[in-house]
Parts: C-alpha cells; structure tokens; sequence
C-alpha cells in the first residue's frame, strides 16, 4: 500500500503588516530622522518576518497549513494583516 | 461576610500575582494561585489576570497564552456567567487576545515603556466593577507600567456604555482616551491601570479601592 509520506520541505515567509490607520511608532521615529538625514523619505513601515518550514507531501497542503497558522495564530486580526510567500523547496 | 473566592491565574512570565494576591487579600478575598496548566476556575466568584509578560510576551503580549488549559475553561466560566473576570495590563492583553473583550493593545504612541501614575475618570458607574463609585467623586489616581499599553478599537466593536475608565490625559495613545473596558455581558474587566497596587497607603494610595468595592458588592448582593 502506498502512503503518503510528508517527505518534503517548503519554506514560507509571512510578512505581517500593521493595517492601515493604525499607528506605527517605530516607523515614524525613524522616519524622521532618515528625513533629517535629507534622505527622500516617503514613508517607514515595520514589519515582522516570520519564516515556517512544513514538512509535506506537496505544495498545496503545506500552503494550507502556512495559511492557517498565519491567520489563526500569528496576527492579531484587529492590528495587523499578513501576507505569505514561498521562499524555498527541498 | 461572604467569603469570595478568587483564583489569580499564573502563567510562565506573570511577575503581578503577588501584588495581585496582596492586594486581594486586604480587601478580605480568599485568593488561590491557579496555575496555568490546570482547568479548574469553575469554582471560583471572581477570575483575575495579573500583569507580568506571559510566555516571554513572544509574538505579541497575551499573544500564546489564549492555548492554555485554563483560558478554555475560563471561556466556559464567562460563558456560564459564573462569576466575575478581570484583567490587568497582561491580563487584559491576554483578554483581548481571547476575544472575550473588544479591540486589541499596541505600541505604545511614544514607543516607550511609560511608568508613571495616571488620572482617570469612571464614566460607567453601572457595571459590576464600577457600582461603588461616588458620581461626584469619580476621578482615581492609578499606576500604569506597559510598553503595549495603547488600546485601539473600531467604534463598531465597542458599546458607548462597555466604556467604565477614561484617561484625563492620554499617556500612551489609546483610542477615545479608554482606560478600562467592559463586555457586552458586563462580567469581564480589562484594563492597563494597575488598580492592584492601589490597597495601601504604604503604596502611595488610598486604602479605599472603588473596583475591588465595586466587585465586593455585586458579588455579595442578595
């Protein structure tokens, strides 16, 4: 019988933002000191990286699974949205 | 008198139970420590989240806590209308995070630990935490100690009368100066005043603490 094994590894990065309107103290700090600097600043937004490695059988179900922990538990969907990309396969 | 027996919750991090249990025990409740592992709160009148950084406050303050053992059951308690829960600066944070109190806490707008005292005013005095607040004399003196202090809420989420605290001068740059909120069920308290440090005059403060009063009252009515 053949089963499937998760012999696989994907990487994925998931970049969590802070939603709009809601202010973002580190950014604003820095900005204005790179605006200080004379540098042609437009706007200074910190972000957080969170990198998962999934062990599974195919792309897709390790997709869903980053999907999940990403909106289940790593943001705070009152202050933050995230956004998720695939970095590496082994 | 009534005895009220209230379980301070203790997760890997919390550094206010002891002022938590301190502050509690001045004010005649009998207090036990409820590790964070066990799910037993159902027995108990009165739930308190101290302050502290639970789980190393990793990923966002409160942010891992919502997996304990304890925090399912207590969902079953506020559910139930068991009795009363209330949440200070950790606490409330963890609370938010649960999802049994609207809006969430952010950094703060100076992107500084603040540390200082802060006055605030009790603008609902018809809630379970707030019944003992003289009307004429509703302006209190408490400390707040956070980094994620600034609590941020859509209006759609939160009612006019879910509001109890507001600050007079808004320190960390919370929506709407809020200070301390309530549910829509009125038997969760959150807020980041620490209104446990506030039992003593040794402390600093009046003996007299209008929350625990409050508490005291709505707890022991006939």
């Amino acid at each position: 019988m053949k089963k499937d094994t998760p012999n696989k590894e994907f990487v994925f990065e998931i970049k969590i933002k802070l939603r709009e309107g809601i202010l973002d103290p580190q950014g604003n700090v820095t900005y204005k000191i790179l605006k200080k600097l004379n540098y042609p600043i437009e706007q200074v937004n910190f972000d957080k990286s969170i990198r998962l490695t999934i062990q599974e059988s195919d792309f897709q179900k390790a997709n869903t699974i980053a999907e999940e922990i990403a909106s289940n538990i790593l943001v705070n969907p009152v202050l933050e949205y995230y956004q998720i990309s695939q970095i590496q396969e082994e | 008198m009534k005895i009220i027996k209230t379980a301070v919750l203790v997760f890997p991090g919390t550094s206010g139970e002891r002022d938590a249990h301190f502050a509690l025990q001045r004010n005649n409740f009998s207090v036990d420590y409820l590790w964070h592992d066990f799910d037993q709160s159902l027995e108990y009148d009165l739930i308190f989240l101290p302050g502290g950084s639970s789980f190393g406050d990793y990923l966002r303050p409160g942010a891992f806590a919502k997996y304990s053992n304890v925090i399912k059951s207590i969902e079953k308690y506020v559910l139930q209308n068991r009795g009363l829960v209330v949440g200070i600066g950790n606490g409330f944070q963890i609370l938010t995070e649960v999802g049994l109190l609207p809006g969430g806490l952010a950094l703060n707008e100076s992107n500084t630990f603040i540390c200082k005292d802060v006055l605030v005013e009790a603008i609902n005095l018809e809630t379970p935490f707030s019944n003992s607040i003289n009307p004429d004399n509703n302006t209190f003196r408490f400390s707040i100690a956070s980094r994620y202090g600034r609590y941020v809420v859509n209006n759609n989420e939160i009612d006019e009368n879910q509001i109890i605290f507001k600050f007079l001068h808004n320190p960390n740059g919370s929506s709407e100066n809020i200070a301390g909120i309530v549910n829509k069920d009125m038997n969760v308290f959150g807020t980041m005043l620490h209104i446990e440090r506030s039992c003593h005059p040794f402390l600093g403060y009046d003996e007299f603490n209008p929350i625990f009063e409050s508490i005291r009252r709505y707890l022991t009515r006939e």
